[in-house]
């Protein structure tokens, strides 16, 4: 049990440290690093709670929204890029 | 134990790869730490989930997971540095002595 | 080059390996499901999941046994540079530059996968690629001299990756 708590809470720790960029970041883009970040820790600490609870399904979870945050991150990053497409 | 070995240095690499977030000065070093330490972090965390679960079907799903983070972590930071190079945001240079 | 049914085939016990790992029960309605999906999805993606004239070697067996050991060195080095970036962190010692670097590989996929290798590994990411030049963001840059640079950052992962893919 206490193995558990310590994972989470450190893991929780850091995402609320990447918070302070979301909220000052002074650039979009910083924003966005710190939201990758907080996303791709939000996916370990499910995989550690399917691991340490044993409940199974929170792995289909973690699967689905390290998708959903990868197809996320492109479509942000694509429309933060603008218009100017003649850049090839 | 070794479990818990893997799973410490995940956690030390996590941890340094979030403070780098907040102390460096632009967007791209910030990208390196992001990264590098998170990439390498998974990898030592889920591995040390796999050691402590064994073998079976739980574990490989585990692997699948990892796959995909690795597959997917560097081109997500490609495509910010990209689009932030497109926008035209300097990288920083540190200043030289003279 | 490959033949039409043989990349078929192949899409499709992708697909299916996939769905037994993910669906997890081996009862008739489940597999026939997953067959079925299976055929459906490798019939509308085989054509960009294996590309006609990909250019790898046509030997498969060794080919995945190269992709093995290139993945156990990528680990090895991407601790490497973890631990170096984890000391720059708490030192703030970095002077970062941009370089461009050439690389002599010409498949699409092995300069993905080179691109990828070196965001992930020696304190460095690919910016952008135009043709087979790489703009690279150097963390803690040594040097800025055009082939010096490239030897550093491109490493050894060029010569394996030139043996997987031509």
């Amino acid at each position: 049990m206490t193995a558990v708590t310590i994972i989470i809470t450190v893991l929780g720790i850091t995402a609320s440290l990447a918070l302070y960029r979301v909220i000052f970041g002074p650039t979009p883009w910083d924003r966005l690093i710190a939201v990758n970040l907080i996303s791709s820790k939000v996916v370990m600490i499910m995989v550690a709670a399917a691991v340490l609870f044993e409940r199974r399904i929170y792995l289909d979870v973690a699967l689905v929204y390290a998708i959903i945050g990868f197809v996320s991150i492109i479509a942000i990053s694509k429309f933060l890029e603008g218009e100017d497409t003649d850049r090839k | 134990m070794i479990a818990y070995l893997f799973i410490f240095l995940g956690l030390v690499f996590i941890f340094f790869g979030t403070l780098g977030i907040i102390r460096f000065p632009d967007i791209y070093t910030r990208l390196q730490t992001s990264s590098k330490c998170d990439a390498a972090g998974a990898i030592a965390l889920l591995v040390g989930l796999i050691v402590r679960e064994g073998l079976d079907s739980l574990s490989l799903k585990i692997l699948i997971i990892l796959v995909f983070l690795l597959l997917t972590n560097p081109v997500a930071s490609h495509a910010i540095a990209r689009s932030a190079a497109i926008r035209g945001i300097k990288p920083w240079r540190k200043k030289k002595k003279c | 080059m490959y033949k039409k049914s043989v990349r078929l085939v192949l899409t499709f016990f992708v697909l299916m390996s996939f769905w037994l790992v993910l669906s997890q029960n081996l009862q008739p309605a489940s597999l026939l499901i997953g067959a079925l999906f299976s055929l459906l999805a490798a019939l509308l993606s085989f054509d960009f999941f294996i590309k006609p004239d990909e250019g790898m070697h046509s030997k498969a067996i060794r080919t995945i046994w190269l992709l093995l050991i290139y993945v156990f060195i990528l680990i090895y080095e991407m601790f490497l540079a973890s631990i170096d970036v984890v000391y720059r962190v708490i030192t703030m010692d970095i002077n970062p530059e941009v370089v461009m670097i050439k690389t002599d590989i010409k498949s699409d996929l092995g300069i993905v996968l080179l691109a990828n290798s070196i965001t992930l590994t020696p304190g460095t990411i690919t910016i952008d690629i135009e043709g087979d030049h790489l703009y690279v963001h150097w963390l803690y840059a040594r040097t800025t001299h055009f082939g010096h640079a490239a030897e550093l950052i491109k490493g050894r992962f060029e010569y394996w990756l030139g043996r997987i893919f031509i």
